[in-house]
């Protein structure tokens, strides 16, 4: 296991964060947010439990797991773990300096395996802190989940390392209970010819803030970052998604599916992609479609595509956010249906497919439980 | 027998200007088994009247009455009236992007009927109807009239009204936009269910030609959000020959 890490804490030296953002593994080079910052104009710092200013951990994370065969993971306490995560908010520092035991899952080498490896985080009523380490040794190709639930208010980062040639599948279900507090950094570096594709789903919670941030350690690698997210009367979920192009012939695609309905229901999506001089031969696209159910929801999206080479094999961005359509209400009702079924028709269809990618039908079955349970409880 | 009767209806719709009044106080009556063409030229107000009486919330009643059997349907809400027993083809219709036509068909039905049909049976009802409407099986996996053609939607209409059984149908232009075999098909379909289930149909046309396959008991013109005539088969005819031109003049001197 320590081999393991070592190895780890080099991939890491070619990490940094994005060079026009300062990034920091302490909190005090953060000024602590009062909403006015281009980072924070959306999320209601009132309501995250001072995870930005002052509040300290109440209790520990406990980390419940189940590892597909040959699969290693441990929890280690922060001497065991010598990690250089950087982070690009006071938040995510402050998790990054907080947090007491880390999970970390190694998938070994040329380790391929159809069973899940699943991680279930209960938060607690109170404050906590968490990092988790997932490390896909080269070759490797499976699959892992990320279950968020409960209440309190938490801050848990994740680093995501794809060495060379391994294949990554990362679900992440962010499903709290109505009051709880879920602010994320996830960075994943991707090297040589590897291959991550991830997935966040926010469904439950009264903010969600995600962050997840991908770079390159090496050329030809791919990483798909896709999200789901449902908010409905009173939340807030957020999404900042940054992919830096740095290395030669990558590819990205990100695609980004929001919906909110209910008064004072609020979703964000910020989707930055950098390509660098450097990143010739770059493949990028970013999409994110949102449907506002009722007059009471509201999204904003900001697509970002910076580009400092001629070179790119393709990059191209779009946003679209729509109402939902009183012509399509007006067609499945005068077929028989009633309102609230109508609506979930509509919604279902508008998020539909985008489990699809994700074969593994165990998975794509509790997902879509899920998310039909979201969507029924913004009926009530 | 049924009978869906509309008395003095005056409908408006609020745009950019203000109200508009488009129905300027239709009267008809439209009864079981019988199918009732409504002849007129664009614009006047033809698919108002079929979406006002279906209930789009975009149309709003100003006066007058709509009753089928009796009961007031103006009070109910858009699935309510299907389920007492109208049905509307529309003109354009809608496309549902990620909702299957089986599953759309299925929770339709279930709703209509009352309960879920059984599963095979419903198979086996529905494959029949599409064969007979000429769609292909694979269009019941395919999401609801999306990137469908002109044809395969007004198909898909048929198909919905045949597999509905209503006891009163608006079919809203439903001939327009089909090449002849099409149209063939899509009149037969109709008539079928007019044959089968004692069904009410309003036939509303822009055209002449449906009216050779799909053959009208009663035809009304209808000018400037109203009736302005009303007669047998003959009257298309004349139209066919002169027309609009007639009673666009007489409402200009109304
Ligand atoms: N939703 C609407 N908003 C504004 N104007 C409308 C609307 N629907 C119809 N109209 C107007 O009402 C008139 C009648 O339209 P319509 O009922 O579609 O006629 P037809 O079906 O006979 O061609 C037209 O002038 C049309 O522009
Ligand atoms: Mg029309």
């Amino acid at each position: 296991m320590t081999a393991a890490l070592q190895e780890k804490e080099i991939l890491f030296k070619s990490v940094d964060a994005r060079p026009d953002r300062f990034a920091s593994s302490n909190p005090d080079d953060f000024a602590i947010p009062n909403g006015r910052e281009e980072d924070w104009r959306y999320t209601p710092l009132k309501r995250i439990g001072n995870l930005h200013s002052d509040a300290v951990a109440t209790q520990d994370i406990n980390y419940e797991i189940v590892v597909a065969q040959g699969v290693i993971s441990k929890v280690l306490t922060r001497e065991e773990v010598k990690t250089k995560f950087l982070a690009t908010d006071r938040i995510g520092a402050r998790t990054q300096a907080l947090w007491a035991k880390a999970l970390v899952i190694e998938i070994p080498k040329e380790l391929e395996t159809k069973d899940l490896t699943w991680i279930k985080i209960d938060l607690k009523p109170g404050v906590q802190f968490g990092h988790i380490i997932i490390n896909a040794k080269n070759f490797s190709n499976s699959t892992v989940v990320l279950e968020q639930t409960g209440t309190g208010f938490a801050g848990i980062n994740c680093e995501i390392i794809a060495e060379p040639g391994s294949n990554l599948d990362f679900i992440n279900v962010c499903d709290l209970d109505r009051k709880g507090v879920l602010v994320s950094e996830h960075q994943f570096v991707i090297d040589k010819d590897a291959n991550v594709r991830s997935l966040v789903v926010q469904l439950g919670g009264d903010i969600l803030r995600y962050n997840p941030r991908a770079k390159f350690s090496g050329n030809h690698g791919a990483v798909e970052l896709l999200g789901v997210y449902l908010a409905t009367q009173g939340q807030y979920f957020e999404n900042r998604v940054f992919v830096d192009h740095n290395m030669k012939d990558c590819k990205s695609n990100v695609l980004y599916r929001g919906g909110a309905q209910g008064k004072d229901s609020h979703i964000v999506w910020v989707g930055d992609v950098m390509i660098r001089k450097i990143a010739t031969g770059t493949n990028t696209y970013e999409m994110n479609r949102n449907l506002l159910l009722d007059s009471g929801a509201r999204a904003d999206s900001v697509p970002n595509l910076e580009i400092e080479t001629g070179q790119v094999e393709k990059a191209g961005h779009a946003s679209v956010t729509g109402r939902l359509d009183d012509d399509q209400l007006f067609y499945l009702m005068s077929r028989g249906i009633d309102e609230p079924t109508a609506r979930q028709l509509v919604i279902e269809g508008f998020f539909s497919g985008i489990f699809g990618e994700f074969t593994h039908p165990d998975l794509k079955e509790k997902l879509n439980q899920r998310l039909n349970a979201a969507i029924e409880r913004g009926h009530q | 027998m049924s009978e869906l009767v509309i008395k003095d209806l005056h409908v408006t719709v609020t745009t950019d200007d203000g109200v508009k009044e488009i129905l300027k106080g239709v009267d008809l009556t439209i009864s079981s088994g019988q199918t009732h063409a409504i002849m007129g030229p664009n614009g006047s107000g033809k698919s108002t009247l079929a979406y006002a009486v279906a209930g789009h919330p975009k149309y709003e009643i100003a006066s007058g009455t709509v009753t089928l059997d009796g009961q007031d349907i103006l009070d109910m809400s858009v699935d309510e009236r299907a389920k007492a027993g109208l049905f509307l083809a529309m003109q354009y219709p809608v496309e549902i992007p990620g909702v299957s036509v089986s599953n759309f068909l299925r929770t339709s039905i279930t709703a209509l009927r009352g309960e879920a049909p059984k599963l095979r049976e419903w198979i086996k009802e529905m494959n029949g109807a599409m064969k007979e409407i000429g769609m292909d099986p694979t269009f019941s996996e395919r999401n609801v009239n999306e990137g469908f053609s002109g044809g395969e939607k007004k198909r898909h209409e048929i198909l919905q009204l045949e597999l509905m059984k209503p006891k009163i149908a608006i079919l809203d232009e439903t001939d327009s936009g089909l090449d002849v075999d099409a149209l063939r098909i899509v009149s037969e379909g109709i008539n079928r269910t007019v044959a089968k289930n004692n069904t009410g149909v309003l036939l509303i046309t822009h055209y002449t030609r449906i009216l050779r396959y799909v053959k009208p008991d009663k035809v009304s013109v209808f000018v400037d959000g109203k009736v302005v005539a009303t007669g047998g088969q003959e009257l298309a005819e004349e139209l066919e020959t002169n027309g609009y031109v007639k009673f666009s003049k007489a409402t200009v001197g109304a």
